[in-house]
Order: C-alpha cells, then structure tokens, then sequence
C-alpha cells in the first residue's frame, strides 16, 4: 500500500479506491454540469486533482 | 393490482447511478397489466418518510425492492449496504402485509443470505424484467408459496425454515425493454445535473472464467445478444430525447468481436449525437479497428479491466489473456484519440510485491495525460466463486456464507499486510 500510496502522490493519472469514495466525488460532479464540462469526467483527472491538492485535500 | 417498486441505492460515489433494472421491472410489469409505482431513493432527504409515504398513498399488494450492490467493493474503505437493505426491508413490513420481493443483481448472488438477513419474502433471480411480472399474475391468482415455487422461474424464498429456489429458466431478451421510458420512471434531471450517464445493454451473460467474478452467476454464461441494429437505434433514440451521454454497461462490451463491431458501424453510418462510453473493454479483444470504429460511432471514453500486468496474476485470476494481448491493446488505444480508464486488481493470488511492480510499470507507461489508471486493493469474495474456494484453501476466507454478507476481501498473502 505504501508503494501505491506513493505512486498516487506522484503520478495525477494514477487513483485507487479511495478516490472513488472522496467525500468532494459529489460536489465536483455537481461543479462538472454546471460548467458544462463533458463526459467523461475522469478524463480531467490530473486537472482536477491538482485544483483539490491547492485546496488541501487531495484524490489519490 | 398496485405494485411499488423500490430502487433502494442512494450511493453517489463515484456517480450515483440510474436504476436501470428497477425502470426495466417496472415497465415490463406495466405493460403486463399491473399499475405501478417507482420509489427512487437515490435522492430523497429521509428514505424512511419516503417509503412511509409511498405506501400509505399507494396501497400497493406487492413491493419490489431493487438491490444493485451489498457494499462498495472497497477493502481500504469498505461501506456495506446490508444493514441499510435490513432496515428499509423492516420500515417497509411495519407498514403492509403486502409480500416483499428482493431483486437486482445482488440478489443473484446470496439469495438465501439476503431472504434470511432482511426477512423479505421472496427473492427474483436473473432477469426480474420476466421473473417480476410472472410471479405478479401467480401472486394476484392467490397462489401461495407451493404454487409460487412450481408455477414461476428463478425465484427462492424461505419457507419453514429452509431455502427453496424453483426451476431454472434463461429467458428471451426482449427489445421491449431494453431502453425504459427512464424520465416516467425517475428523476433524470437529477441524474443528469450529477453527472450520471445513461446505461445501455448490449447482451447479457458472460462464457469468461475470471474467478472472482458473479456476472456468469446472475446472467448466465451464455450470451445474449440485443441485434446491433435495434441497440444503434434505441442510441439514437436516446440522444434524440436529450439523453446523450450514453454508458454501455454489459459485462465486456468487445466481446463478442463482430457484435461491438456491427453496433459501432451501425452508430457511424447514421451519427446519433451521443456521446458513449464504456468501462469494460477486454484487453484480448481490442485493436486498432474496434477503437477507429468506436471513435466514429461516438465513443468519448473507453475503460479496460486490465487487472494486471503480471501472467502469473492474470493466469491465476482466470484472466485468460495475456501481457502481450495488454501491451497490444496499449498500442491501440495510445494511437486512438479517445481517453482511456485503465482497471487494475491488487492482490489477487499469486500477486507478490514483484508482480506488483510489473503492473505498475505497464500502468505508468500506458496512461497518457487524458488517461486515468485506477487500482482496486483487494477483491471481494462471493460464495459459489473460484475464489472463494481458494481464499478457504489458503485459510484467507473463514467466514460461513451468511457471513460474507459483510464484505469479505481476498489479498494475497504474498504481499504481507501491505
């Protein structure tokens, strides 16, 4: 986990479990219709993670 | 005959997703004569009013509780969904002596355990879209649970005590269904305004020996093809009445070849608008001319269920592929402008820290920046799987089956504690 957990921090492409359970999911989701970005929205992963890691609470 | 369907799933992690099945049942029992009702608690503030207010308006004679998962599949973050069923279950029979009836694709797979865990009274197995509406006629001629059991398929109910489950049957697909009126059903706009994508199915059953895995338990492992053209039109339908992001949700969408295929010509020859996406595309099965022909049909965002980069893993998973077909399909997908969301399993049998540095060098050389590689830890054991007999053989499962109910993880013991 330690290696996983390593990988996620360093790589924004790379997610596991507990991103899928990020307790912000919803409210990007909300966020992503407003501004009418289109599907798929994991595809603006790295974009996303790094505007929540500035927010201080990142997905991995 | 007053019928309410109860689609019981309020998980919005990582999307909440649309009650595909419960739309189904419910518009397979309509037009089988019965007046139904559809209670989505995806949404609702306080599900226990909801279901207090359903029934006391609706009066139903039978209710239908729609079951999509027993728990979020998650080892590190496991949130379970049992207890919430039991106690929905429970709110539902202090109002009605109406029979209850569990269906969906959990029910398929612990029948028995979730009869004896939540009290409802029957469980629908398989397709509830023929199940549901047959056992609605045997139940509305006052046929009690002898009658219930000879007269309709692929149900189980516990009766003194013991499990019983009548006759099997596989059941004709019917395009009637295979696209329910969603917006009569549901609330789409939240759905949409969630960013919820519309599913579709191209077939049901899966022939795939991949050892974890129910879908051959509740579909069958003979498939069961929709004809290609009648999916590309209910496509077409659904972009034409705004519902344009479209999600193919069979088990593999690329297998069989010729049938993904046939589907995604069919979608380029007469464009529908959609914007389709699918999760599940077999490594084994894809190549250069599946991905052009998707990229023209509409597809917007392909997932491969790639598992592992290690043969030892993906041979002992029952994968039945290889890294070579792995590095194939990353050739493709690399030289094809549609994003990719690449799966990967860790810690099946056999993984050891190696083979997880295998994989992890494949996945760090496959993703692109518009690409995503997600990595489950752990995987969820079923009873009647592969699986689960290894995970008993190896001394990692000890749990009976009414216990594995709460979720039950297989993780290699070749990787420690972590």
């Amino acid at each position: 986990m330690d290696k996983l957990n390593r990988l996620t921090a360093r790589h924004l492409n790379i997610i596991h479990g507990a991103s899928l359970s990020h307790p912000w999911l919803p409210a990007i989701n909300r966020l992503g219709h407003i501004l009418r970005v289109r599907q798929p929205l994991w595809k603006h992963t790295r974009t996303i993670r790094r505007i929540v890691r500035f927010l201080g609470k990142d997905i991995q | 005959m007053n019928v309410l369907i109860v689609a019981s799933n309020r998980s919005r992690h990582p999307v909440p997703v649309i009650p595909f099945g419960a739309c189904m049942v419910a518009q397979s029992a309509e037009k089988a004569g019965f007046r139904v009702n559809v209670l989505d608690l995806m949404f609702e503030p306080s599900p226990r009013a909801a279901v207090q207010c359903a029934l006391n308006e609706g009066k139903p004679d039978a209710v239908g509780i729609s079951v999509r998962n027993l728990d979020n599949n998650d080892m590190q973050d496991t949130v379970e969904h049992v207890t919430e069923l039991a106690s929905l279950t429970r709110e539902i029979r202090r109002h009605t002596d109406s029979p209850i009836i569990l269906g969906g694709p959990a029910v398929g797979v612990m029948p028995e355990e979730l009869l004896r865990s939540t009290g409802a009274d029957i469980a629908a197995l398989g397709d509830g879209e023929g199940v549901f509406p047959m056992l609605l006629e045997t139940m509305g001629n006052g046929g009690r649970c002898e009658q219930v059991l000879q007269q309709v398929p692929n149900i189980a109910l516990i009766e003194d005590d013991i499990f019983k489950i009548s006759s099997h049957f596989t059941f004709q697909l019917s395009t009637d269904f295979m696209v329910p009126q969603f917006q009569k059903w549901i609330d789409m706009k939240k759905y949409i305004s969630n960013f919820a994508t519309v599913p579709i199915q191209s077939k049901r059953g899966c022939p795939f020996d991949c050892i974890y895995c129910t879908y051959g338990i509740s579909e069958g492992r003979d498939y069961r093809l929709f004809p290609p053209e009648e999916v590309a039109d209910s496509v077409r339908r659904l972009s034409a009445s705004g519902l344009r992001d479209i999600e193919f949700v069979d088990n593999v969408f690329n297998s069989p070849y010729d049938h993904a295929m046939a589907i995604c010509e069919d979608l380029a020859s007469a464009p529908s608008g959609a914007r389709l996406q699918t999760i599940e595309l077999n490594p084994a099965f894809i190549d250069h001319d599946l991905l052009f022909a998707m990229h023209r049909a509409g597809f917007v965002g392909v997932g491969v269920t790639a598992e592992s980069a290690s043969d030892h893993v993906l041979d002992n998973l029952g994968k039945g592929y290889s890294v070579d077909h792995l590095r194939r399909a990353s050739d493709a997908i690399r030289s094809n402008p549609v994003p990719c969301f690449w799966l990967f399993l860790i810690g099946g049998p056999g993984e050891t820290r190696e083979t997880v540095s295998e994989t992890i060098r494949f996945a760090e050389h496959a993703v692109r920046p518009m690409d995503v590689a997600f990595f489950n830890v752990g995987i969820r054991i079923y009873p009647g799987t592969p699986l689960a007999r290894i995970a008993r053989a190896e001394g990692v499962l000890t749990a009976s089956p009414q216990e594995m109910l709460l979720p039950a993880f297989y993780f290699s013991p070749g990787l420690g504690h972590g």
